[in-house]
C-alpha cells in the first residue's frame, strides 16, 4: 500500500535529519555528557531526539573511534559518559565547513 | 521500580549477549533520569502511573531493543544480484525442461484422452516441487558463501580503474561466479547422486499405468561414488578457499592438481571397469522397444559415457598441466589481484 503524504514528509524529514544528528552530537560531546543530559542538551537548544536513536548513535559513533566512553558512578547510579576522540576532534571542523558549504549550495537551490 | 526492572529486563531478552549487560544498565539508568526528572516538573512523587507513562513513552522493548541490532541478511547485498541470477537460470532451466516434457508427452501421446489433464497437473507438481527444492538449496548454499566470504574481498563501491580494460587477463585472478558456480554444481551434484540417485532416469509411458523408469547408471557406477564425493567435497573446499583469498596460489593450484589427479585415475578406471550405462538392450527390450533400435539406443548411451570419459581425462589433463606451467613458470611473480 503506497505510504500518505503525511508518512512520506514524516520520513523525507527523518532522512534529512539523519545526517546532521552525527554533526550535533559529535559537536556537542566536545565536553563530556552522559545519554540522558545530552539529549536534554540538545532539546534545550532546539534539536529533538529520541532515546531510540540516540544512544545506538552513540555506540555506532564510539565502535568507529569517534567517542569514547567510561562508566562512572554518581550517588547510587551508575552513569555512561561520552566524550569526543582525539579522531573525532580531528575530522569535526571538516564536517562543521561541509555543513555550512552544504547550506550555502541549498539556499542557492532554493531560492 | 519493579516495573521498571521488568521493562529492562524484557528489552535485555531481544538483544545478543555481547553488549546485554552494558545496554541494560545505561537503560536503567536513563530511565531513572527520565522518572526523576518527570517528577520535579510535575512536583509529584514517583508512582506506578508515572512508570508506566514513561515505559510507554520509551516504547515497545522489542522495538527498543532492535534499534542497538545491526540490519542481518541471510543473503547480502554483495552476493544477492549474483543469487538472483543463478535462481532465474535454474527457473528458467527447470521451466524449459517442464514444457519438454509436456511436449513430448502430448506429442507421443501418452498424455492423452480423460488422463490428460491429470497428467499434466502431476508433472506442474513435479515442477513446483523441484522448483522449491532448488530454490532450498540454492538459498543454503549463497548463506553460507556470505558467511565465508570476507567483505573486504568483495566491495560493492571499490574504486574503479579503467586502464584494467587495456591489461591482458590475469590467470591468479579469481572471477567471483567462478567459485559459486563451482560450490553450486559440486553441492547439487551430491545432492542427487547420495540422496535422488533415482531421478538420473529414462521414463516410459510416464502418465499411464504401463509407467517405468529404467535407471540411467549402472550398479557398477555407484561403486565410484565414495570417489566421486571425495572429488566433490574436495572442489567445495577448494572454492570456499578461493572465495575468500580472491586469487590463486601455489597452494591452492596444488589444490587443484591433486583433485584432478584423483579425478583423472578415476575417470580411467571407469574406462576399464565395467559398462555405467544401466540402460541395456535387455532393459529397454522389455519395454516392448524393436531389438535392434533396443540395441542401437544402448550402445548409444555407452559411447556417450565413454566420449564422457575420455574428454574428463583429457581435459584433467590439460588442467593439470595448465596448473604445473603456473606454478613453474609464473613462480616469481606475486600474487596481488582481486576478485574481478
Amino acid at each position: 500500500m503506497a505510504n500518505t503524504t503525511e508518512e512520506l514528509r514524516q520520513n523525507t524529514i527523518l532522512e534529512l535529519r539523519r545526517g546532521m544528528i552525527v554533526l550535533a552530537v559529535l559537536n556537542q560531546l566536545c565536553e563530556e555528557q552522559y545519554g540522558y543530559s545530552l539529549i536534554k542538551l540538545l532539546a534545550d537548544k532546539g534539536f529533538e531526539i529520541d532515546q531510540g536513536t540516540l544512544y545506538p548513535l552513540l555506540r555506532r559513533l564510539e565502535a568507529q573511534g569517534l567517542l569514547l566512553s567510561n562508566w562512572r558512578v554518581e550517588g547510587d547510579r551508575p552513569r555512561r559518559y561520552y566524550v569526543i576522540s582525539a579522531q573525532g576532534e580531528e575530522i569535526l571542523p571538516q564536517l562543521i565547513a561541509e555543513y555550512r558549504q552544504m547550506v550555502n549550495v541549498m539556499d542557492g537551490i532554493l531560492k | 521500580m519493579e516495573l521498571l526492572d521488568r521493562y529492562v529486563k524484557e528489552v535485555g531478552k531481544h538483544l545478543s549477549g555481547k553488549n546485554r549487560a552494558d545496554i541494560e544498565t545505561e537503560l536503567r539508568s536513563t530511565l531513572q533520569d527520565m522518572l526523576e526528572d518527570r517528577s520535579q516538573k510535575t512536583g509529584r512523587p514517583l508512582d506506578d502511573r508515572m512508570v508506566l507513562d514513561v515505559l510507554k513513552s520509551y516504547g515497545d522493548p522489542k522495538a527498543v531493543a532492535a534499534t542497538y541490532q545491526p540490519e542481518h541478511y541471510l543473503i547480502g547485498p554483495k552476493l544477492y544480484p549474483l543469487f538472483l541470477l543463478v535462481l532465474k537460470i535454474v527457473a528458467i532451466v527447470l521451466s524449459v525442461m517442464t514444457a519438454i516434457e509436456i511436449g513430448t508427452g502430448l506429442g507421443t501421446g501418452s498424455i492423452a484422452g480423460a488422463g490428460a489433464a491429470a497428467a499434466i497437473g502431476k508433472i506442474l507438481l513435479d515442477f513446483l516441487q523441484g522448483l522449491m527444492a532448488a530454490f532450498g538449496n540454492i538459498v543454503f548454499v549463497f548463506a553460507v558463501l556470505d558467511r565465508v566470504l570476507p567483505d573486504e574481498r568483495v566491495k560493492l563501491e571499490e574504486p574503479w580503474d579503467p586502464a584494467v580494460l587495456m591489461k591482458e587477463p590475469d590467470a591468479d585472478t579469481v572471477r567471483l561466479w567462478e567459485p559459486v558456480i563451482a560450490i553450486l554444481g559440486s553441492f547439487a551434484a551430491l545432492v542427487v547422486l547420495n540422496f535422488y540417485p533415482q531421478i538420473i532416469a529414462i521414463n516410459f509411458n510416464p502418465f499411464t499405468n504401463d509407467a517405468a523408469s529404467i535407471p540411467l547408471l549402472s550398479a557398477a557406477f555407484f561403486t565410484y561414488l565414495p570417489w566421486i564425493n571425495l572429488i566433490l567435497v574436495l572442489t567445495i573446499l577448494l572454492n570456499v578457499v578461493l572465495l575468500r583469498l580472491g586469487h590463486q596460489n601455489n597452494w591452492t593450484r596444488s589444490g587443484d592438481i591433486i583433485i584432478k589427479a584423483i579425478g583423472l585415475f578415476l575417470a580411467l578406471a571407469m574406462l576399464r571397469g565395467p559398462s555405467l550405462v544401466g540402460l541395456t538392450a535387455q532393459t529397454l527390450q522389455a519395454w516392448r522397444m524393436d531389438p535392434a533400435a533396443a540395441s542401437t539406443l544402448a550402445s548409444l548411451f555407452n559411447q556417450i559415457f565413454i566420449v564422457a570419459l575420455v574428454i574428463t581425462v583429457i581435459a584433467d589433463a590439460v588442467d593439470i598441466a595448465k596448473d604445473v606451467y603456473h606454478m613453474v613458470l609464473r613462480s616469481d611473480k606475486p600474487a596481488t589481484l582481486r576478485f574481478q
